[in-house]
C-alpha cells in the first residue's frame, strides 16, 4: 500500500469479521470458514487504532480521518500511524478497500 | 478489561456473549472456552465448544443452549441443557449442579451447542441420542444424586486398578 495514494482511499471493516466495543475496548473477531473463534484469533485495538476505528465509516478517506484526529493525537505523525494501522488490518483481512 | 498474566485479553462473560451473538447472526458458528463446572460430566472447564445459530431451528428436548440473561440479571452468558417446557419457555439445568432448572424464553437463546472439544478431542457423549435420557435423569434430578457419584466411584475404582492410565 503506497503513502502517497493510500490516503485517498477509502477502507471499511471486512464482512469476515466481527467487532464489538466491549469494556471500552474494540475487540475483533475473524470469520474464519464461517466460525469465529475467541481461542484462535482476537484482536483488540490501541488508543489511535481505536480512534481510527470509529471514524471507518465509509465515507472518508484515510487523509480525512487523518485530519480529524491530528488535534487528538498532536505531536503524533498522525497520517504514518492510520496508514501503519491500516496497512496491518488489510494484511490481516480485518479491512477492505471501499467500494 | 485487562491482560491476564500470560497478556492474553480476558473478555467478560457477557462480552463473549455480545460477539457471539453478532458472530451467529452473521450465519457464523461460535467458538469459545468453556469456564466453570455446571455441565460435568459432559463439558469441563477448559473444554472448546462451537455454538451454532438457531435461526429457523426449534430446539429439542436434550440439547444443550447457550443463552444470555437480560442486562443486569443473572450472569451473562451460560450453557445448559433443555430438560423440558413450560408454555412458550424452555426449562433449562446444568448438569452438574444441583441448581434450580432455569425458565428461558427463545428471545435469550443465543445458540445450541454442536461441538465439544477436549484436548484437541471430538467429545460426542452427551449430545447424540443419549441426549434425551440425560435430560430425563438431569429433570428427575437422578444424574446429581445417583448417575453422577456413581461415576465417579466407578472412576475412583478404575484409577485405582490402572493408575498409569489416569487422567483427570
Amino acid at each position: 500500500m503506497a503513502a502517497e495514494d493510500s490516503l485517498d482511499k477509502i477502507y471499511v471493516p471486512s464482512e469476515e469479521i466481527v467487532a464489538r466495543e466491549i469494556e471500552g475496548e474494540i475487540i475483533i473477531v475473524p470469520l474464519i470458514a464461517g466460525v469465529g473463534d475467541t481461542d484462535d484469533e482476537l484482536y483488540s485495538l490501541n488508543e489511535t487504532g481505536r480512534a481510527v476505528w470509529k471514524l471507518l465509516d465509509g465515507d472518508k478517506t484515510l487523509g480525512e480521518i487523518a485530519r480529524a484526529l491530528s488535534e487528538e493525537f498532536e505531536g503524533q505523525d498522525i497520517a504514518q500511524d492510520v496508514l501503519g494501522f491500516v496497512h496491518e488490518l488489510v494484511k490481516r483481512r480485518i479491512l477492505v478497500e471501499a467500494g | 478489561m485487562k491482560p491476564d498474566e500470560q497478556g492474553t485479553l480476558v473478555l467478560p462473560n457477557r462480552g463473549v456473549a455480545q460477539l457471539m451473538e453478532a458472530v451467529l447472526e452473521k450465519g457464523g458458528s461460535f467458538g469459545f472456552r468453556a469456564h466453570g463446572t455446571s455441565m460435568v460430566p459432559f463439558i469441563w472447564d477448559g473444554d472448546n465448544l462451537t455454538i451454532a445459530s438457531i435461526a429457523n431451528y426449534t430446539p429439542r428436548l436434550g440439547e444443550v443452549l447457550a443463552f444470555s440473561y437480560p442486562a443486569g440479571q443473572g450472569s451473562g452468558l451460560v450453557v445448559h441443557r433443555v430438560v423440558g417446557r413450560k408454555g412458550a419457555g424452555l426449562i433449562l439445568q446444568g448438569d452438574g449442579n444441583d441448581c434450580a432448572p432455569e425458565l428461558v424464553f427463545p428471545e435469550n437463546v443465543l445458540g445450541r451447542l454442536v461441538q465439544v472439544r477436549r484436548n484437541g478431542r471430538v467429545v460426542r457423549l452427551g449430545l447424540g441420542p443419549e441426549r434425551r435420557l440425560i435430560a430425563w435423569l438431569s429433570r428427575t434430578r437422578l444424574l446429581w444424586t445417583l448417575v453422577w457419584p456413581l461415576w465417579r466411584c466407578v472412576r475412583r475404582v478404575f484409577r485405582q486398578s490402572n493408575p498409569m492410565k489416569s487422567h483427570s
